[in-house]
């Protein structure tokens, strides 16, 4: 028996080693890409200052947002310009970022937008803060709701920025301020949203993502058709739950064969590489995952 | 198709640097401005380049490129003759320099305002877009009377603009926040707080030195007291407030 418990304990260890192990590839790339945009500020400040690192580009932050592209859609069929501030590099990326999430779902914005690494990281200090209440101290009533307003964001920025011409929300944007607090392009109110969302972030997974983000809106509406989704298996599933625990969006992972709901970000941490203890029963993949095991054993 | 963390990482770290790399061969991908403003698409003045389109990233040089306003006459108007190489000055860095105040703001809409007054383009500023008094006398020769009046009313001083930062911040004063003629006060402050060249020159009874010339220095090589004309010049920079 006490053999069976340590062999249970092993092989548990090896599975959490495993997991993290997975886990440290998704924040290799996310602090590849956070430092890499941080030094891309950085370095548009040097520029300005005649003291530019060499290679590495000096673009500006609006230059290189891909929902610059967004935001610019209408003026360029209407007039074959872009909003002020935004350049083809910002098109180019809306692109880029639109063929991998009709493959691969919001990648984007659970491995690579910066906005949504830094939210993250503070959210596993609110972890150890808060423990088990962390990310579930709004009711859930509320927050679903709640989550619907990032579509309103998106509507009237899009709607504005097509009116007027010009990016008229960079004044609170967080995610510039960010990249820009030490500059005397930043204002103020960019500034108090940042600093609200990082403290928020303490208390709720991604809170800018979950209710505000309009970026993650329009990209969400891809987990409807996405090619590759999170499926799982409901012949093999155990029902713990530990898929639901796991995400950082609060989606019922659990409660269905296939993820489409409009916030999951494909962070994988749901799936059997990570949270899920049964191997092949939560994957990122394109065919059901019960045909696979159908296949298999036929 | 089962993908897992390890495909992802690759995939999109490649997806990226072919897309940005292939767009860079095609030399489709720009970052910044072409330098190339949009142009009116109807009425008189359709395919003439339009002010509105002037943005901060543009230097006064691409202004004189695109608009024939040279650079001299933007560099008087917004009281920047003394940077090193005035074309490369960029717009944006008006606000740097003088920033909002309650009555308005000198920034990169105070450039297309001018560029459009001085190339007699049609352009309708912000409300509160603010000329620099030495705006004035670049203009004077371009405009009637009634659009001058129109200017002057939508015109302050640098003084006046340094002024309403220092109340902002209560930070310490520079030397060009407050008009007081001193001995390293050069003729392009006079200029920038309002003093006219006709009144300089009427002072000293020379012509005027150059911008970045201090008043003591000329008047000493003209074998002139700078303290029989100090206070000339302070009464004619405390008038021009």
């Amino acid at each position: 028996m006490a053999k069976k418990s340590t062999v249970e304990a092993d092989g548990s260890k090896s599975r959490k080693t495993k997991a993290r192990r997975v886990a440290n590839i998704r924040l290799a790339v996310q602090i590849f890409f956070f430092a890499l945009i941080a030094l891309i500020a950085v370095n548009h400040t040097l520029e300005e200052a005649g003291k530019a690192i060499p290679i590495l580009s000096s673009a500006s932050l609006h230059a290189i947002c891909p929902f610059g592209g967004v935001v610019s859609v209408y003026q360029f069929i209407t007039a074959g310009t872009f909003v002020r501030k935004i350049h083809s590099a910002a098109f180019i990326l809306m692109w880029i970022v639109f063929v991998l999430t009709l493959f691969l779902g919001p990648v984007f914005c659970g491995w690579v937008c910066p906005f949504g690494s830094i939210q993250e990281w503070f959210g596993k200090l609110g972890r150890k803060i808060f423990k088990r209440r962390f990310n579930r101290l709004i009711p859930y009533k509320v927050d679903r709701i709640l989550r619907y307003l990032r579509y309103v964001v998106l509507g009237m920025i899009v709607y504005m920025t097509a009116a007027t011409g010009t990016l008229m929300f960079a004044n609170i944007d967080p995610y510039f301020a960010l990249f820009n607090f030490w500059t005397t392009e930043v204002a103020i109110g960019g500034v108090i949203i940042l600093i609200a969302v990082l403290l928020l972030s303490l208390l709720v997974e991604r809170p800018f993502c979950k209710y505000a983000c309009p970026y993650g809106a329009l990209l969400g509406v891809f987990n409807l058709f996405r090619i590759f989704k999170v499926r799982r298996n409901r012949s093999t599933c155990i029902d713990c739950k530990a898929c639901d625990r796991s995400c950082p969006m609060n989606i019922p992972v659990s409660t269905g064969g296939a993820v489409r709901h409009h916030q999951c970000i494909t962070c994988l941490k749901c799936t059997s590489e990570q949270a899920c203890p049964v191997e092949k029963t939560v994957e990122l993949t394109t065919i059901r995952l019960e045909k696979i095991q159908q296949e298999v054993a036929s | 198709m089962t993908l897992r963390s390890r495909h992802i990482a690759p995939i999109v770290l490649v997806v990226f640097i072919l897309g940005i790399g292939g767009t860079i061969f095609l030399g489709l991908w720009q970052t910044t401005s072409s330098k190339v403003p949009a142009t009116y698409a109807e009425g008189e003045f359709a395919g003439e380049y339009n002010p509105a389109d002037i943005r901060g990233s543009y230097s006064f040089g691409d202004i004189e490129e695109a608009f024939a306003v040279p650079v001299a006459a933007l560099a008087k108007a917004f009281a920047v003759e003394d940077t090193e190489n005035p074309a490369d000055f960029l717009c944006k860095s008006l606000e740097d320099l003088y920033g909002a105040t309650e009555n308005g703001e000198v920034g990169t809409d105070s450039v297309r305002w001018f560029v459009a007054l001085y190339a007699g383009l049609p352009y309708s500023p912000e409300e509160d877009t603010l000329l620099l008094s030495p705006s004035i006398s670049v203009l004077r020769e371009r405009l009637s009377e009634a659009q001058l009046e129109t200017v002057r009313a939508k015109t302050v001083t640098v003084s006046t603009l340094g002024a309403s930062a220092a109340a902002e911040s209560s930070d310490t004063q520079t030397e060009t926040e407050i008009a007081e003629v001193k001995g390293k006060t050069t003729f392009g402050e006079l200029l920038s707080w309002g003093v006219s060249k006709e009144t300089i020159e009427q002072i000293l009874g020379l012509p005027i030195g150059k911008a970045g010339d201090t008043v003591r220095d000329y008047c000493i090589e003209n074998g002139i007291e700078f303290s029989t004309v100090k206070d000339a010049l302070q009464a004619a920079a405390d008038q021009a407030q």
